[in-house]
């Protein structure tokens, strides 16, 4: 260097290009979360306080919702419904979880696989298969058309209908938890209480249970806002029993009341928002519990426990399958009841409301844009906020707002979305400020972007725990040696840790594909949806092509789930070449 | 910037009063460190004294509140660490996974944009160097211990770096690889003649490889000196304890004349015993001497330098024995070890509870002033 220039540069001697690009980064990734979350969300909360004037009402929406029994009602019964569901669905899922990981019963991956198969469908399938089961015309209900002596009408419509489909929907959430939560034990444990000659019974209460307390925790609160915020099942099996989630729909779409819209939203997400605080805390205690020395617990057979065990799984792993052969069949038969020839005619949709094909295109599409964006973004902000170093500040704000969305409801993901996104200008303290979000309403973006909102915790917390698991020295490595951050990223980050970034674009895919709740408040007619379609042709009374429609979004979340495991597998002997197992 | 190359005696690196802080937590107080060229310096101390903050403050990896750091006659204080020009060795090593050890060695010459033919040539150079020919197509994972650390070793050296950064490089390898890679990464370093600054916690590994060590404790270096000068002249009771065993008997005094009591007895000789740092007042002190020194006689033997004792506890060593022996001192006691060969015991004819002559020779005593807490080695 020149002198000349020396002292001219002196101030920007130290300045490190590649540690501001990142820090950089790392603004831009909180401006964004705070534009996709917290602003939206703001609107909202500003609505659910004003007249539909405009004017600031304080309290009196909610004042008005609870003195208003026909609404109000609404808060109870949904408190009712996702408490007793996630009671169900907890119970039935720590029994499957222990029985494929704390006993010796064969077939456990199949088991594992039917189990999590609800997934992969619209919740609003959910609803729609028990209608065929036990509905006013239902093969239970009808005594398989008469073909048994006896008949049996569960009263479907409401409460009872609301449970068995969340649990259906809760299920497979509580055992993905519950079978972590039981697979993380050391075996030593059992062995000093074996030692000590403690019961079988005694070492399940001292032993077992307190060791997935907080996995049980976990389940219950997850269990909770699921069934709390599910919009699907209640639309279908709801009856003219009410709950939140169906009244933000009937408030907004119905009514266009997007005040008292605003207001049940905010009374759902307080519950929530709770809950999801809760589950954090009992998270983090859960994690801390495991030591790096543990030893894993192998379970030896045992035919007096592994026998009923077996049975159970079956059992439920029986009515799995059942519920999806039944919406496969109530797809293809030709008018249920009466003529139970099989036709193709359910999957043509023309002449149906909802958009039929284009709308099935249009979800593949929208949840291909989501399952790459949403990767992508999701990786980049673990990436930025898991490995810069310092920033130790922006770093906590970054992740703090990386969680918020999981607790928001995609019902209030949506409304917010058109809140925000819908409004030409904001007034601000009198300034007039015109939206440049704008521009993104009715759009295919707005559908993007409110899937990788709704889905984007769980795909970064997957690449935060990929990530935490690399070396921590790559970054040093890479920078003593003078290479650019990005290009580690790209050749060393990145391919190392892809099995986890093929599993986050899976999840982003799947759920974008089966979401009805953010999506149906977004959409609009030159856009149409397929799980949209879904509720609209079960509105209209066509049932059997909604249910078509549903099997569609299964089939097509079923393939990508294969080309998944293809991957996998395949990326799996490659990094057994590396690891010298092959 | 004329990069100037500093003269004979001057040092090639330089850190000079180096404060950091974690929050409240003082992880350096006002530590320095200078290294002249192709000098392999280690810092040692025990886990969370700070040793490896300070290599990262001198690697550019870690920012500090105070103090400078100047490498090769250029103040390179608040440079980040890519413009260093410095060879890092992880503790962990940090290979990459998904690159063979040639895509490893090569990696940082890339994106210097070498010659393609050049950067084979030199990755191959390199693994020659670490004797590590032909391995260069496998992955990390296939690689043993030993292997790994020469690769994370080649790769640091592959720019040829004007100083080697070494994080406790050998505390991941089993016992027998550990001692042969000390001579081996020390051989090369010589062959090289790069600067090194090596962290460890073991002080075998800093006594049998460095030119210089660096004693830090608590954020502070509280000794820098030769290997033997540290080991001869510990500077404070925790360098005497922490590098090798040391005994401390309690409830000496100085006299204002200078003269050292143990009981009634002066301690005297040839040399007279050592005075650390902080016990040439008057006063209580507490004596030292490392177990080796202490000479184990017939009992009832006479002579200037012999106080009566007894045997206790024997350890069995294999070529020798440690002996636990309490001496009597004045009207009390004082427990002890001594390290003596399998040769004397026998002559001796040693055994446990047998009283004997218990030799502490001054010129081999060392004095500290007495602290509230002194502990037997």
């Amino acid at each position: 260097m020149r002198p000349a220039m020396s002292a001219l540069m002196r101030p920007f001697a130290n300045f490190d290009a590649m540690r501001a690009l990142r820090a950089g980064l790392l603004v831009l990734l909180c401006l964004w979360l705070v534009v996709a979350v917290l602003f939206p969300l703001a609107t909202l909360a500003v609505k659910s306080l004003t007249t539909p004037d405009g004017a600031f009402a304080g309290l009196d929406n909610f004042i008005r919702y609870f003195k208003t029994p026909a609404l109000s009602v609404s808060f109870g019964n949904s408190l009712f419904v996702s408490t007793v569901t996630t009671l169900a669905a907890v119970g039935l899922g720590f029994a499957y979880a222990y029985a494929l990981t704390r006993t010796a019963i064969p077939a456990k991956g199949f088991f594992l696989t039917v189990a999590m198969m609800p997934l992969f469908a619209p919740t609003l399938l959910n609803g729609i298969v028990l209608v065929y089961l036990f509905g006013k015309k239902g093969l239970v209900t009808t005594g398989f058309f008469g073909l048994v002596p006896f008949t049996l009408d569960i009263g479907l419509y409401g409460a009872v209908g609301i449970v068995l489909a969340e649990v259906l929907f809760v299920f497979p959430q509580a055992v993905l938890i519950l079978t972590m939560a039981l697979s993380m034990t050391d075996a030593r444990l059992y062995e000093a209480a074996y030692s000590l000659g403690a019961s079988p019974a005694r070492t399940f209460f001292t032993v077992t249970l307190p060791g997935v307390r907080y996995g049980l925790v976990s389940a219950c609160f997850v269990g909770f806002i699921l069934s709390f915020t599910d919009f699907g099942a209640p639309k279908v099996v709801g009856g003219f029993f009410n709950v939140l989630a169906t009244d933000i729909y009937k408030q907004v779409i119905g009514q266009q009341n997007f005040v008292m819209g605003a207001t049940v939203s905010m009374i759902l997400l307080i519950p929530t928002v709770l809950a999801f605080l809760a589950d954090r805390v009992s998270r983090r205690r859960q994690s801390s519990m495991i030591g790096a020395r543990s030893v894993p617990l192998v379970p030896r057979p045992d035919p007096v426990r592994d026998r009923p065990f077996f049975v159970f799984c079956l059992l439920v792993a029986l009515a799995v399958v059942t519920f999806f052969l039944v919406a496969v069949f109530a797809s293809l038969v030709k008018v249920w009841p009466y003529d139970l020839g099989l036709t193709l005619a359910h999957y043509n949709f023309s002449g149906m409301g909802g958009g039929g094909y284009r709308a099935f295109f249009n979800s593949l599409k929208m949840s291909a844009l989501s399952a790459v964006v949403g990767t992508v973004a999701t990786f980049v902000a673990a990436y930025l906020i898991e490995k810069t170093p310092g920033m130790g500040r922006i770093r906590q704000a970054a992740a703090f707002l990386c969680i918020v969305p999981l607790a928001l409801p995609g019902l209030v993901i949506g409304l917010s979305y058109i809140f925000f996104f819908n409004a030409p200008s904001f007034d601000i303290l009198g300034l007039h400020v015109p939206n440049p979000a704008n521009a993104l309403y009715a759009t295919m973006g707005i559908l993007v972007l409110s899937n990788v909102v709704h889905f984007f915790t769980v795909g970064y917390l997957t690449a935060a725990t990929a990530l935490g698991q690399l070396d921590r020295e790559f970054e040093s490595v890479s920078e003593s040696m003078g290479v650019p951050f990005y290009r580690t990223f790209l050749r060393v980050t990145a391919p190392v840790c892809l099995p986890a970034i093929l599993e986050i674009g899976l999840y982003f895919f799947v759920n974008s594909m089966a979401t009805v709740s953010a999506v149906i408040f977004l959409y609009s007619a030159d856009i149409p949806l397929a799980a949209v379609a879904v509720a609209n042709m079960d509105d209209a009374g066509d049932i059997a092509p909604a249910c078509a429609m549903s099997v569609l979004i299964v089939a097509a979340n079923v393939v990508v789930r294969i080309l998944y495991g293809l991957a996998t597998s395949r990326l799996r002997r490659r990094a057994q070449a590396f690891a010298g197992k092959g | 910037m004329p990069q100037r190359s500093p003269g004979k005696d001057e040092p090639y690196l330089l850190v000079e009063n180096v404060t950091k802080r974690f929050g409240s937590f003082h992880a350096l107080r006002d530590v320095g460190l200078a290294a002249l060229a192709g000098e392999f310096v280690c810092i040692l101390g025990p886990s969370g004294c700070g040793k490896t903050t300070m290599l990262r403050v001198v690697a550019g990896l870690e920012s500090h509140e105070a103090g400078r750091v100047v490498l090769a006659g250029r103040d390179v204080t608040g440079l980040p660490v890519s413009r260093r020009n410095v060879g890092i060795v992880f503790q962990s090593y940090a290979l990459f996974p998904n690159l063979t050890a040639s895509e490893n060695v090569g990696y940082g010459l890339k994106s210097r944009n070498t010659a393609r033919g050049a950067r084979h040539d030199r990755v191959k150079e390199l693994l020659r160097l670490v004797g590590l020919t032909g391995l260069g197509d496998v992955y990390p994972a296939r690689l043993s211990g030993g292997q790994q650390q020469r690769v994370a070793l080649a790769r640091a050296m592959a720019l040829s770096p004007r100083l080697l950064l070494l994080d406790e490089p050998l505390s991941a390898l089993d016992a027998k690889v550990r001692v042969m890679l000390r001579g081996e990464i020390r051989a090369l370093q010589r062959r090289l003649g790069v600067t090194t600054v090596m962290v460890t916690h073991d002080q075998e590994e800093a006594l049998t490889m460095a030119d210089r060590i660096l004693v830090m404790h608590q954020g502070m270096v509280v000794q820098d000196g030769s290997p033997r000068d540290i080991y001869d002249a510990p500077a404070t009771p925790f360098v005497a304890s922490f590098i090798g065993a040391m005994n401390f008997i309690s409830g000496g005094r100085r006299h204002p004349d200078g003269t050292v009591f143990l009981g009634s007895r002066s301690i005297r000789g040839e040399s007279g015993p050592r005075i650390a740092r902080g016990a040439e007042e008057a006063g209580e002190v507490t004596l030292a001497i490392r177990p080796e020194d202490v000479i184990l006689a017939p009992n009832l033997t006479d002579g200037p330098d012999m106080w009566p004792g007894k045997t206790r506890r024997m350890e069995f060593r294999g070529g020798a024995y440690r002996v636990e022996v309490t001496l009597f001192v004045g009207g009390g006691e004082r427990g002890i070890v001594a390290d003596v060969s399998a040769e004397t015991v026998r002559r001796l004819e040693l055994r446990e509870d047998m009283g004997l002559a218990v030799g502490l020779c001054p010129d081999r005593m060392h004095v500290y002033r007495a602290e509230p807490r002194t502990e037997g080695a």
